[in-house]
């Protein structure tokens, strides 16, 4: 049995990935462009929620090792998805900045389970820590050279920040949620967004739209441009049995067959 | 012995007792300490009082706990690693500065006038020494409260 509550999140099999659906909003395609890896804690302890797991990991300063145990997980789970499909997972910009040999451990770990490195995105995580700028720069460079790719995370919330979007120069930039949801009745959002829309077009990055649950949301972000979204209101994250289950269909994402840029008003 | 006595008290509690308070009402309530004989006891009874309870066992997990949830009462340990004094401390300025409306108690084995004082700067609603009696803490939460 795990003595502490870090024992038990680095146990092995502890973490529960989930995959939530990204769509391309444009498409009238029925099937997700790629999915986000969404980590749970182990369950019945108070950081089976992923925002108490990852504060209570980052007060203890623990990001490296809980980050390669969630690569993990991520990676075995991502092997076991049908079809080839592209996944992002959540790091912490710590991790890459403080370990040096995180980025080849991930593509060891990937191509030991099968996975092309294109198939892979890792999503810049920037919480209010600081770290070492050369360290990071070298962890960037020696990821783009693997073939995986950047984006960076909660855009517009928290302490996510242009720098970060200036040193990665990201292939996407996401949208916290915060931006996003309430936007079709707040001008201020629209105009925030829209920035972020400019901004990315400049870098030449993919704008994804997190915690899209409205239909008035939704229309909102096409109407700004927007190109993919992710939230409950297209697919909630769903367990690699449940994804397995569901390619199963004739008819396997029915919601998003909803959704076009016509629909908006945007061809 | 004493762990015994209270969890046997708690036990004898019937959980109908919950109707005290209508679901949604369900104060929430946060109890931190490093022993996990202890957290069992406690989320027994409060959860049988009809609280919404959860448990931490370190700082940092509290810390994360307090950052996600709204507490309406938190209970804390002072010392919560044997070789870190007075953790509890800590937790009570980070709850004094960014959840000004939660109520705190804090138990402590080591009663010194010292940390009392300190604790009291930070608004600490009780300060009690432990052992404490299941409902001697019950009737210093339901104070806090001010129930």
């Amino acid at each position: 049995m795990a003595e502490t509550l870090l024992d038990a999140i680095l146990e092995p099999g502890s973490l529960t990935p989930l995959f939530q659906p990204i769509f391309d909003l444009w498409s009238s395609r029925h099937a997700p462009h790629s999915f986000e890896c969404l980590m749970r804690g182990p369950k019945g302890t108070s950081v089976e929620s992923a925002a108490v797991m990852f504060d209570y990991v980052r007060r203890k300063r623990e990001e490296v090792a809980v980050d390669h145990a969630c690569v993990r997980a991520a990676l075995e789970a991502a092997a076991q998805l049908p079809g080839e499909p592209c996944v992002a997972i959540n790091v912490h910009v710590r991790t890459l900045a403080q370990d040096k040999d995180f980025v080849g451990d991930v593509k060891r770990m990937a191509e030991e389970l099968g996975i092309a490195p294109w198939r892979l995105t890792l999503e810049l995580v920037e919480p209010s820590c600081s770290w070492d700028a050369q360290s990071l720069q070298r962890a960037l460079e020696e990821l783009r050279k693997s073939g995986m790719r950047l984006a960076v995370d909660d855009v517009g919330s928290g302490q996510s920040n242009y720098s970060m979007i200036l040193d990665s120069q990201p292939e996407a930039l996401k949208v916290d949620a915060y931006l996003v949801q309430g936007c079709h009745a707040d001008k201020h959002r629209v105009a925030t967004l829209e920035s972020i829309v400019t901004l990315a077009r400049d870098f030449d990055a993919q704008v994804v739209a997190e915690g899209l649950e409205e239909r008035p949301d939704l229309d909102t972000i096409l109407s700004l441009g927007v190109r993919y979204g992710q939230g409950y209101m297209l697919a909630r994250p769903m367990s690699v049995q449940a994804l397995v289950e569901r390619s199963r269909l004739d008819d396997p994402w029915p919601v998003v067959g909803t959704v076009t840029p016509e629909s908006a008003g945007r061809s | 012995m004493y762990i015994q006595l209270i969890t046997a008290q708690a036990k004898r509690r019937p959980l109908a007792i919950v109707v005290l308070f209508p679901l949604a009402m369900r104060p929430r309530i946060l109890i931190v300490d490093d022993l996990q004989e202890i957290l069992v006891t406690m989320r027994r009874y409060f959860a049988a009082h009809g609280f919404e309870v959860d448990c931490a066992s370190e700082k940092e997990e509290a810390e994360a706990l307090i950052g996600v949830h709204n507490y309406s009462v938190v209970v804390t340990d002072l010392q919560l690693t044997p070789l870190r004094s007075n953790e509890g401390l800590e937790l009570v300025r980070l709850l004094h500065h960014e959840c000004p409306n939660t109520k705190v108690i804090m138990l402590t084995a080591y009663n010194t006038e010292e940390v009392e004082k300190e604790a009291g700067k930070y608004g600490v609603a009780s300060f009690l020494k432990k052992p404490v009696p299941l409902p001697v803490l019950h009737d210093a939460v339901r104070e806090s409260l001010g129930r």
